[in-house]
């Protein structure tokens, strides 16, 4: 009798997600995301008040407001996931417990990311959207498009991020290094962004916002609702403000790199990875 | 078998965990925007007063709540419009001004009977400029005293408890269910 294509995948799956979300690990970070989501828009809703012009830029502040700290921890989440899990298990060997099943190396790594990336993703957005709805019904059902434009900006940087550390992990084959590394490449490019940003304002060029917006996609989307001016006089320099167009294609750009990213992860764990 | 209990089990686990986050933050008490502002009205019969609490350009966000407290002698009614004020007629008989309001319908964001001493609480689900309208529709002259604050709070509360209300049943269910097995399979393992 002929055993069903997709029960090695789905039995990978689970016993993935079992790894990655041991009780109470899953119940503990929704308890952080949505506590975070809630009081991080209490401290901006002055903020959001007195500088919502119309109610598309309140729909993106809002937005913009209620993400930082629940995408921080979604981070967290990744690393231990990603750059720990699957790190630890390359360095275990545990990996070839999997890779025993009669199933291709790739869809193996696809069940790993749907249990490490996935489940994580879906948790966020579905305690994101939900506190959305609680807090402004009205200005997000009016603004779907411009909700959805800003999470897909602010998820470009850290799925790319992801993609990096999956990378490391292989390469490396130790957990602990993998996480060590993951979370210096973070702070790295945190930091690069600051300089870039900080180069904007001191000299009034853009080059650098530009840079930093193909890697962020979510500075253009920024840039574009908050005008930030520079230190530079205004009647000399034009500040940065990219059109909604233009922010899309930073967008497209963003997940460009990320499905590359993606692709030489996958291409690295097929061919290139000995177990 | 077991393992959708466990999936059932956990994702309701993770429900309670929400709820219970929901549950702290509806602890946290609002805080007080600015200075409350006060106003007193003489109505004659069947006219009305048009009030902009936020002044005339200001606008009410989700995350606030307007807290109007009334005093009055008589029983008047409370309109809270999502209209700038001078779209409001100001000459216009009571029923006019009940036909005009009937037509900007979904501009209507409030409308409440109120005798003696009330308060009320509005919380926007978006971005709403807000006018208020008292209405006398009583023979003899009104007089009504007025306190208006803005709120900040975490999260509208009544949408608050309402998710907790529904989401911890749902929750409790699955992870019930869950905890229930694992106890069985538990003793039956001792057992055996």
């Amino acid at each position: 009798m002929e055993k069903p294509k997709g029960k090695p995948f789905l039995e990978i799956l689970a016993a993935s997600i079992h790894e990655d979300f041991r009780f109470p690990i899953l119940e503990v970070f929704a308890f952080l995301y949505a506590i975070s989501t809630f009081v991080l828009v209490q401290i901006g809703g002055g903020y959001t008040l007195s500088i919502a012009g119309s109610e598309e830029s309140l729909a993106y502040s809002l937005v913009s407001i209620q993400m930082g700290t629940p995408l921080f921890i979604f981070l967290i989440l990744i690393f231990k996931n990603v750059a720990y899990g699957f790190g630890s298990d390359l360095e275990k060997g545990t990996i070839q417990t999997l890779l025993a099943y009669p199933i291709k190396r790739h869809m193996i790594l696809t069940a790993k990311m749907l249990s490490a990336i996935g489940i994580s993703l879906a948790m966020f957005l579905g305690i994101q959207f939900f506190a959305l709805y609680l807090i402004a019904p009205q200005t997000v059902a009016n603004h779907m498009p411009i909700v959805i434009t800003a999470y897909l900006a602010s998820l470009s940087y850290p799925l790319l991020i992801t993609a990096i550390m999956l990378l490391i992990a292989m390469k490396v084959r130790k957990g602990g290094t993998a996480l060590v590394l993951g979370i210096v490449l973070y702070f790295a490019i945190s930091m690069a962004s600051g300089i870039l940003t900080i180069l904007y304002i001191f000299t009034g060029n853009a080059t650098p916002l530009k840079i930093l917006a193909i890697i962020q996609p979510s500075t253009a989307l920024q840039f574009h609702y908050t005008q930030i001016g520079t230190l530079i006089s205004q009647g000399q320099i034009e500040t940065w403000t990219p059109s909604f167009s233009e922010a899309l294609t930073y967008i497209a750009g963003g997940y460009c790199l990320v499905a590359a990213a993606y692709l030489i992860s996958y291409y690295y764990f097929s061919r290139r990875l000995n177990i | 078998m077991k393992r959708l209990s466990i999936a059932l089990g956990r994702i309701g686990a993770t429900l309670l965990a929400i709820c219970l986050s929901l549950g702290i933050l509806l602890l946290i008490p609002q805080a007080s925007i600015g200075i409350p502002i006060n106003g007193a009205e003489q109505l004659e019969p069947m006219s009305y007063s048009i009030l902009t609490p936020l002044g005339p350009q200001a606008t009410l966000t989700p995350e606030t709540t307007l807290k109007m407290e009334f005093r009055t002698n008589s029983t008047l009614t409370v309109y809270l419009v999502n209209l700038p004020t001078e779209d409001i007629p100001k000459n216009l008989t009571s029923d006019k001004l009940r036909i005009f309001l009937k037509d900007k319908a979904g501009n209507v964001l409030l409308e409440k009977k109120i005798a003696e001493k009330e308060t009320i609480e509005y919380t926007p689900a978006g971005m709403v400029r807000t006018t208020l309208i008292l209405l006398n529709e009583e023979s003899q002259t009104a007089s009504a005293a007025w306190s208006m604050e803005i709120l900040a709070s975490i999260a509208p509360k009544a949408r608050l408890a309402e998710a907790i209300i529904y989401l911890s049943p749902v929750g409790m269910v699955l992870a019930g269910q869950w905890i229930f097995i694992e106890i069985q399979e538990r003793k039956r393992k001792s057992l055996s």
